[in-house]
């Protein structure tokens, strides 16, 4: 058995290790694993994924420290991605995000895994679905994936997740017109967090007033909610609108619905990959194309013709 | 492709300064590193399980609160205990130059004393991994 036959018996085997290695190798070597990954998914998606975003500094962190507390008390154990920017011009990373949910280090059913973006849209690596895929596969009950957002065009976790939850602080007063174009909508929670401060209860009303009669793309009306991850106030009422959300998808098929789109988004995502592979190994049309000896246009016709060989 | 080396900068023990392990943090981070910073007040058992479940290369622990010898000495039983030897541990912080040897005894592999400079730290672990990165 080769080396990487290794890890996948021992991943079968719920090494921690071997998880984590496999994240590393999706990473930095897919096209080395790829073939063999079906081996370990089965098509069933069996965790349920709850995505966090906000702008820096809401408290996304905290607030998951939280939530792991709350699901732990439940039994379920809990997988989670932090992804933190990567610098574009060093292509390093500050991945700070566990300092906040360091508690729960030595607790068996938790495991927590930083990422870079690597500079992937939507402030997520574009090896977050596979990582999900893989905790799924490990048997987390709960994945939840913590990202950085505040562009309009931030909806990517929203696509990745069941249940999507938008933190914004009081403060956010100001930023509501931004926010308001891009992933308002699409959250399925706005969690006000750190609601003791001034403007929360303000924020409270105007969110829910804006927000009142609107549905997301599913039919879903965003539930608003003040918390304090600091204070531990909310919590419960953050969970009960989760299982709310949940019920609403099973009762209405979008649960469904939305893993198809995502078996579809990662299906594209994995033949672009595997495309690039292939063009980067058979000949020179990628250097060709970055040079200006071939143009755009000509070079798809010549890339499909190496595909279809 | 060039492989990013994954830092775990952690402090172990009661010691409350980071602005040490803070510096070195933020300059790996613009070497092209990711950096996974732990915060204060971690113990030796934290700071490998976090080393294994993030599959870091190496773990540079900052202590500047005298406890150097036993703390790095748990740290690599530790690591031996999970298999995990191959993650290449250095130190900073207030280590005195007669303790670097029975550091080293333990399989620690450099320490770095105050006023080194952060280029010498990335210099050192970009050799160190020169080969395997590519």
């Amino acid at each position: 058995m080769n080396e990487i036959d290794k890890l996948f018996e021992a991943f079968k085997n719920k090494d921690k290790r071997a998880l984590s290695r496999l994240i590393t190798l999706i990473e930095n070597n897919f096209y080395k694993i790829q073939k063999k990954f079906y081996l370990l998914l089965d098509a069933a998606q069996k965790s349920y994924i709850i995505g966090v975003t906000g702008a820096p500094g809401a408290g996304k962190s905290s607030l998951i420290n939280v939530l792991i507390d709350a699901f732990r008390k439940e039994g379920k154990s809990v997988g989670v991605i932090a992804v933190d920017p990567t610098s574009h011009r060093t292509g390093g990373a500050f991945l700070g995000d566990r300092i906040r949910m360091q508690a729960h280090a030595l607790d068996e059913k938790v495991f927590i895994r930083s990422m870079g973006s690597r500079n992937g849209k939507g402030g997520l690596s574009l090896y977050t679905p596979l990582a999900i895929r893989l905790l799924e596969a490990y048997g987390f009950d709960i994945v939840i994936v913590e990202t950085v957002g505040v562009g309009q065009e931030d909806i990517e976790i929203f696509n990745l997740s069941d249940t999507g939850i938008l933190v914004v602080t009081p403060e956010a007063g100001d930023d509501i017109q931004l926010i308001k174009a891009g992933n308002l909508e699409e959250a399925d929670i706005i969690a006000i967090n750190k609601a003791d401060r001034e403007g929360a209860d303000k924020l409270y009303r105007e969110f829910r007033r804006e927000l009142g009669s609107v549905q997301n793309s599913y039919g879903f009306t965003p539930i608003v909610l003040k918390v304090s991850a600091l204070h531990k106030e909310g919590i419960e009422e953050l969970i009960d609108a989760i299982y709310t959300h949940k019920r609403f998808m099973e009762e209405n098929q979008i649960f469904e619905k939305k893993r198809r789109e995502r078996n579809l988004s990662l299906f594209y995502l994995l033949l672009e990959h595997r495309i690039k592979e292939k063009l980067k190994s058979e000949g020179d049309l990628v250097e060709k194309v970055e040079s200006g000896s071939i143009d755009p246009f000509t070079g798809v016709e010549s890339a499909m013709d190496i595909i279809c060989k | 492709m060039k492989r990013r080396l994954r830092v775990l900068i952690a402090k172990p023990g009661l010691d409350g300064h980071d602005r040490g392990a803070k510096v070195i943090a933020r300059a790996l981070r613009d070497a092209g590193m990711e950096v996974i910073y732990t915060g204060l007040h971690q113990t030796p058992e934290q700071i490998v399980e976090t080393a294994i479940q993030e599959d870091v290369d190496v773990i540079g622990l900052s202590i500047l609160s005298g406890a150097h010898i036993p703390l790095f000495r748990r740290v690599m039983e530790l690591l031996k205990e999970k298999n995990a030897e191959d993650i290449l541990v250095f130190g900073g912080g207030v280590i005195p130059e007669d303790d670097i040897p029975i550091l080293e005894s333990f399989g620690v592999k450099k320490i770095f004393t105050p006023g080194t400079p952060t280029k010498d730290v990335i210099e050192y672990l970009e050799e160190y991994f020169g080969d395997e990165r590519n």
